[in-house]
């Protein structure tokens, strides 16, 4: 059917296809980024000819200044966002857990152990923008408006369901001779969950942990319902931009960089133990 | 060491019983098996004493004092999973002194008593290593070195010996023997491996649905089993079941043919009814020309004996015969059952009317 010369014709072919694949799906991906950076560092009457210069003809990083500038709030949102983020990183993993561990161990009747992890589900399923305005009004009627606090609650219900249910499915996989084996070594539910459960399951607990600051670092949302000026975060901040005089283009594009460079860090650091995280049990060794 | 009384112990799971009504004694110092097919209840049972699953109704005792209701973890019982279960981010020597470090045990003394264990089973050179990195013979003895280190009232053990190969689980079954010998420990051993035991046990205690059969050395769970199960579930290869019917004179007949019945039972008195013939296969032997006549159907040669399946009439008879037998499919072959070594079982339950007995 084939002779040689078919076939590594055909070979080439494919991986040449591969290839356009593969470069196709990078520049969907990466050409919003590429453009927000240039457009960071464009100058500033260059956003206004027509049409618009994709390549600036020079490079200026007066936005950058803008932005760091002593007079402008940027170093309080970021305080706000880091605060917030590593806040409710650690209350909803902390939480999350304990609440997953007990779903995953407690046998309650009438399966209200399955009901009450479905209760978390259904929290992710509706539109965040219809628990908005309750959550405003709530937090209005408890003077919390415009403070961190506000900001983390909302992010932490935000990402307390998806971190019980991902520890649940971790939990559930961890056979249940090991607490068998801890109960009858002497241990109490505490010693079993920090010294048998908890080291077994690093892996999922630093993907929850990662999964959670990264959602609440880029939440705009709720965010922006409850931190109009004192606890703004960063990603409403490069909202504030957008001004009833218009566009301010140059120091937005500079904002927006600056927020991604942390992600863009943090997820090189976590990638291995994101894909471990989530690839973990899906194999047994 | 300590005695494990259980007293009217059912376990229920909604409309099903995993164990039913089990009154059973462990003595102080005895290496009790409790055998059965899987779901019979021995594992039930075994978590039941463990503290591991609440029983329904009934009572436990250790030492003479309930501990119906007392946590697993204050039951001082020990327990090696079939699994081993062995806490995979410790070490070998971390986690046989797991258990030691919860009870607030001092350093140095856990330090000499998991040496001490170590040595014993053998495993002194893997105290550093991991769980992963140990092969399964090894993280049996790990198991078991986690078990023996805390000197516990009891030790359970549920079918240890089942993930290990053909050849190593012979041997860890003599070793097994020989430890708990020199621990004298009181032991209760579940496993569905007749071989283990009946080679392992002071006694052995058989199951079925939940409900217990018989509590016996292994001899006469072998030789006076108390029903058809027993008799079948124990002995390879598996005894015979011939149905028979019993005339009015106390005669035996396998269809048309007579068969000579057991010198020491008068049968009269189960004149008319249909019984259970059980003969083990080497209770029967080949004869030249007396007997019942049968076809040769299966011969499986196994080096030590030969293993013969004799059609007669719509039974198929296991015999077991010497290793150098010669014969082959299609073959014609006589055979007979010694008469004392004959088993009689009666009514949908095989209620054993007649044994040979140990005697």
């Amino acid at each position: 059917m084939y002779d040689e010369r078919t076939s590594s014709l055909l070979n080439i072919l494919n991986a040449a296809t591969r290839v356009l694949v593969i470069l196709l799906s990078l520049i969907v991906v990466s050409v919003p980024f590429v453009y927000l950076f240039l457009n960071s560092v464009k100058p500033p009457q260059e956003f206004l000819t027509v049409p618009p210069t994709i390549i600036p003809t020079h490079l200026t990083f007066e936005h950058y200044a803008a932005i760091f500038d002593p007079n402008q709030d940027t170093r309080s949102y970021f305080i706000n966002s880091v605060v917030i983020t590593v806040s409710t990183t650690i209350i909803s993993v902390l939480i999350g857990s304990l609440a997953a561990f007990s779903l995953s161990r407690l046998k309650l009747p009438f399966r209200l152990s399955s009901l009450i992890a479905f209760a978390f589900l259904i929290v992710r399923f509706y539109p965040k923008i219809t628990t908005t305005l309750p959550y405003f009004i709530l937090m209005k009627d408890l003077h919390l408006l415009d403070t961190q606090i506000a900001v983390i609650v909302a992010h932490v219900s935000l990402t307390l369901p998806f971190v019980v249910w991902l520890m649940l499915t971790f939990f559930d996989e961890l056979p249940r001779e090991l607490d068998q084996s801890a109960m009858l070594d002497g241990c109490g539910p505490w010693q079993r969950f920090i010294q048998v459960i908890l080291p077994l399951t690093t892996p999922a607990l630093l993907t929850a942990a990662i999964l959670t600051a990264l959602l609440s670092w880029n939440e705009f949302l709720m965010a922006s319902s409850v931190a109009s000026s004192n606890a703004k975060t960063l990603p409403i901040a490069v909202s504030s931009f957008i001004t009833d005089k218009g566009v301010q283009w140059g120091p937005m594009s500079a904002m927006s960089s600056v927020i991604v460079v942390p992600v863009m860090l943090f997820a090189l650091f976590a990638q291995r133990y994101l894909v471990r995280g989530l690839t973990l049990g899906a194999v047994k060794e | 060491m300590a005695t494990v009384l259980l007293r009217n112990l059912t376990k229920r799971f909604k409309d099903v019983y995993a164990v039913r009504d089990l009154n059973l004694e462990i003595h102080d110092k005895e290496f009790i098996s409790l055998l059965g097919p899987s779901g019979c209840g021995k594992t039930t049972t075994l978590n039941m004493i463990a503290g591991l699953e609440p029983p329904t109704s009934g009572q436990i005792l250790i030492d003479d004092r309930p501990v119906t209701h007392v946590p697993a973890a204050k039951r001082d019982i020990a327990m090696v999973f079939q699994t081993y279960a062995l806490y995979p981010h410790m070490t070998v020597f971390r986690n046989m002194a797991f258990a030691l470090k919860i009870r607030k045990i001092p350093a140095d003394a856990i330090e000499k008593q998991v040496k001490e264990a170590a040595e014993i089973l053998g495993i002194s050179a893997l105290l550093d290593r991991y769980p992963r990195q140990l092969s399964g013979g090894q993280r049996q003895r790990v198991a078991l070195g986690r078990a023996i280190v805390r000197n516990p009232k009891v030790f359970l053990l549920d079918e240890p010996l089942s993930n290990l190969d053909a050849v190593l689980r012979v041997q860890m079954r003599a070793e097994l023997k020989i430890l708990f010998n020199r621990l004298e420990a009181t032991v209760a051993y579940v496993t569905h491996d007749q071989a283990e035991a009946m080679t392992m046990s002071d006694r052995v205690a058989v199951f079925r649905n939940g409900v217990l059969q018989q509590v016996d050395t292994p001899l006469n769970i072998y030789h006076a089993p108390a029903n058809q199960f027993v008799a079948a579930f124990v002995g390879s290869p598996p005894m015979n079941f011939l149905d028979v019917t019993c005339d009015s004179k106390g005669a035996l007949c396998l269809g048309d043919i007579q068969l000579q019945g057991p010198p020491d039972v008068d049968l009269r008195s189960h004149g008319g009814s249909l019984l259970t013939l059980g003969v083990r296969p080497e209770d029967v032997h080949l004869t030249g020309g007396d007997g019942v006549s049968g076809i040769i159907q299966v011969v499986e040669q196994l080096g030590a004996s030969t293993l013969l399946y004799v059609k007669v009439q719509k039974s198929l008879i296991a015999v077991q015969t010497p290793g150098n037998m010669h014969v082959k499919v299609g073959d014609p072959q006589h055979i007979g059952f010694a008469p004392d070594r004959l088993y009689l079982f009666e009514g949908s339950e095989g209620k054993a009317i007649r044994t040979p007995g140990t005697g």
